[in-house]
């Protein structure tokens, strides 16, 4: 009898040996993400990316607004006459600009601005922008669609046909016409909250009304996506479970739904990014983006494309700045749907 | 089929109504007005509201909006203000046509690029082909325009000289209202704009080409069409091929808007003088009437290639029926 049970013992060892650890779904996904090395190698760079923009002060030889017309459109990489009176002055930080001392490892802009300290402050727009129009959209779809789903009935009617007209605005038209109205109040300027809005903006550098106006629009997608999720998965029987044991809405939706429609709706916001980023550079190009002086790429390409035969350099760097963050944006994206939809594994 | 169509179009009427009421209300909200010293040299201020009495500008906005409803009802798009050589209907007949042509190339580049390039990539899977075609598909959603069309002229204008950089090819009087006579200078005009515009769509349709037509390689249907001892090639051209398509006729609703977008930049980098062009222009200057006017026009268009897309996917998909 001891020997038996001894033996089934070893048997139930073997067999936890055999299954390994349990797996989550969310392991998996982490785990085939980690496979993808293209997609690795894209959030590796992003995050370096994110790096510089954080610490910009300390990676950048120069201010972004540091002006030095005597080295205007300093082409990259070219020597440049220091003089030697001045040349123990001459150090890579501080303000070497004061001792007229340059050294533009990117070259320099119609106005003197070091381009790579532009190129590197201007990543931050571009990751905020795609930080915050991410959750934005995600948040707001995100509830949005659980409502109109969870719900259902007339409610549901009611938001959907709410977000039926807003997809059949010509979106861009109304950000373009809301960001002007936005801006020329700015200009206007005005008093009480509308006061205090602008100022906001203002010290943000214009981009706090872009925000609303990327914002109000990006999460119609969002929601339908999250509701045609609730649909599917509010009739399974694991959330009739939960409903029988008496669990209420709030439960159900935040402990059983959310974690298991999360997924799809990740995926989606993920491919979303490089639009955001695409339509921050569109906005700022037409003139409608942050305010100058401060960086964005869609502003030096702007003001770099009219002199492009003689100073390609203006727009060719801010250019594959913007290229290679949407890129690492588009990997990535690509990277985290191939990991969570089961569909595309092993492909 | 006709009665979806009808059914969608009346619907669709209280939606450009409430677009054009509310960039109507808004772009009167702005601070500025036509004949306001917006940067420019201050007009005596008699002769502003003499200006703006004889466009009916003093007057509620209300009354405006009817007026301009009226006007609409003519089939007149309204006046100028500044420019008064010219009606908006001028700008819009000369404008329409440019942005037109430039989107339709774009939409035709991209589909003749996109699908073969994705077939192509999907039957020679995971070979250097495949993997060829999807970094360039990568790359080209990832270059935006603004990126594209000045590396564009940097390459074929500057550098190799063998294109021209700006203008259109082509100008009114257009053949049948919208037509460009096919010279070859606008052929040579057409290229680097058409190009700039269709790159990211045709990558975007390459990829979804190759994606969908991979899941369908894979189906049973196919399995028992080769077993029943179809050449591969009907295989793929009678039955694959078209159901491949129903997922890529649903980014053409997307797509649409983003040649919209796209005209804007393109119109702007290669000075084509179209309507996102004159969009712009209009904010500026505060022209109501062209602004308001060229927005009913963006809202209407963007309906009926909605509806088109539609359409298209009931033809492609016969599961799909409205009624």
């Amino acid at each position: 009898m001891a020997a038996e049970n001894a033996s089934l013992e070893q048997l139930g060892q073997e067999f936890g040996q055999l299954r390994g650890k349990p797996r989550s779904p969310m392991g998996d996904a982490v785990r085939e993400f980690k496979r993808n090395k293209v997609a690795m190698l894209s959030v590796v760079f992003i995050i370096v990316v994110m790096f510089l923009a954080i610490f910009a002060p300390v990676f950048t030889p120069y201010g972004f607004n540091v002006q030095n017309t005597f080295y205007a459109r300093a082409k990259p990489l070219t020597p440049y006459v220091i003089t030697t009176d001045k040349y123990e002055m001459c150090h890579w930080k501080g303000t070497p600009l004061d001792f007229g001392c340059t050294v533009y490892i990117l070259g320099a802009d119609g106005l003197g601005r070091d381009i790579l300290s532009r190129v590197i402050y201007g990543s931050r727009i571009s990751l905020l922008v795609a930080i915050i129009g991410s959750s934005v959209s995600l948040i707001i779809g995100t509830i949005y669609g659980v409502i109109s789903g969870y719900f259902g009935g007339k409610i549901d009617d009611l938001m959907m046909r709410i977000v039926d007209f807003l997809w059949a605005l010509p979106v861009l038209v109304i950000i373009i016409i809301m960001t002007v109205y936005f801006k020329a109040l700015a200009r206007a300027g005005a008093t009480g909250f509308a006061g205090f809005l602008i100022d906001l903006d203002q010290a943000m550098g214009g981009l706090l009304f872009m925000f609303i106006a990327i914002g109000a629009l990006s999460w119609l997608g969002m929601a339908r996506q999250a509701r045609g999720q609730i649909l599917a998965h509010k009739k399974k029987e694991y959330v009739e479970a939960a409903r029988s044991i008496g669990a209420g809405s709030n439960r159900i939706i935040f402990k059983h739904l959310l974690p298991n429609i999360i997924g799809p709706l990740l995926v989606l916001e993920s491919m979303a990014i490089p639009g955001y980023i695409g339509l921050e550079a569109f906005l700022s190009f037409i003139g409608l983006g942050v305010n100058p002086p401060t960086p964005s790429w869609g502003i030096m390409i702007a003001e770099g494309y009219l002199g492009i035969k003689s100073n390609p350099h203006l727009v060719l760097v801010p250019g594959t700045a913007l290229t290679l963050l949407t890129l690492a944006f588009n990997y990535m994206g690509d990277g985290i749907r191939d990991a969570i939809d089961p569909r595309i594994h092993g492909r | 089929m006709t009665r979806y169509i009808i059914r969608r179009l009346l619907v669709s009427i209280p939606v450009v109504f409430a677009i054009v009421l509310f960039t109507f209300a808004v772009v009167h909200a702005l601070p500025g007005g036509p004949f306001s010293n917006v940067g420019e040299k201050a007009m005596p201020e008699q002769m502003r509201v003499i200006m703006e009495r004889r466009f009916g500008l003093d007057q509620p906005l209300y009354i405006q909006f009817w007026n301009y409803l009226k006007m609409l009802a003519h089939g007149d798009l309204g006046p100028m203000m500044r420019m008064r050589s010219q009606t908006v209907n001028d700008i819009v007949s000369q404008t329409w046509p440019v942005s037109i042509q430039l989107g339709s190339l774009a939409v035709f580049l991209a589909f003749v690029i996109g699908v073969p390039a994705g077939i192509f990539a999907a039957l020679r899977r995971n070979s250097w082909v495949d993997y060829t075609a999807t970094f360039v598909a990568v790359l080209g959603v990832s270059i935006n325009n603004i990126v594209l069309g000045p590396l564009l002229i940097l390459i074929f204008g500057v550098w190799l000289k063998i294109l021209p950089i700006a203008f259109w090819g082509a100008e009114p009087p257009w053949i049948l209202g919208f037509l460009p006579k096919p010279t070859w200078q606008f052929w040579t005009h057409a290229v680097l704009p058409v190009f700039t515009l269709g790159t990211a769509m045709s990558a975007s349709i390459a990829r979804l080409t190759r994606a969908s037509l991979l899941e369908v390689l894979m189906s049973d249907y196919i399995r028992t069409a080769r077993a029943k001892g179809l050449k591969e090639r009907t295989v793929i051209i009678r039955h694959a091929l078209k159901n491949s398509l129903i997922p890529v006729a649903t980014i053409l609703g997307p797509l649409l808007a983003g040649v919209l977008t796209g005209t804007f930049v393109v119109e702007q980098i290669f000075a084509l003088n179209g309507m996102g062009r004159q969009f712009l222009m209009s904010i500026e200057q505060r022209e109501y009437f062209l602004l308001s006017s060229l927005t009913l026009i963006f809202s209407v268009m963007l309906v009926l290639g909605n509806l088109f897309v539609d359409i298209i996917y009931a033809w492609l998909d016969p599961r799909i029926r409205y009624d």
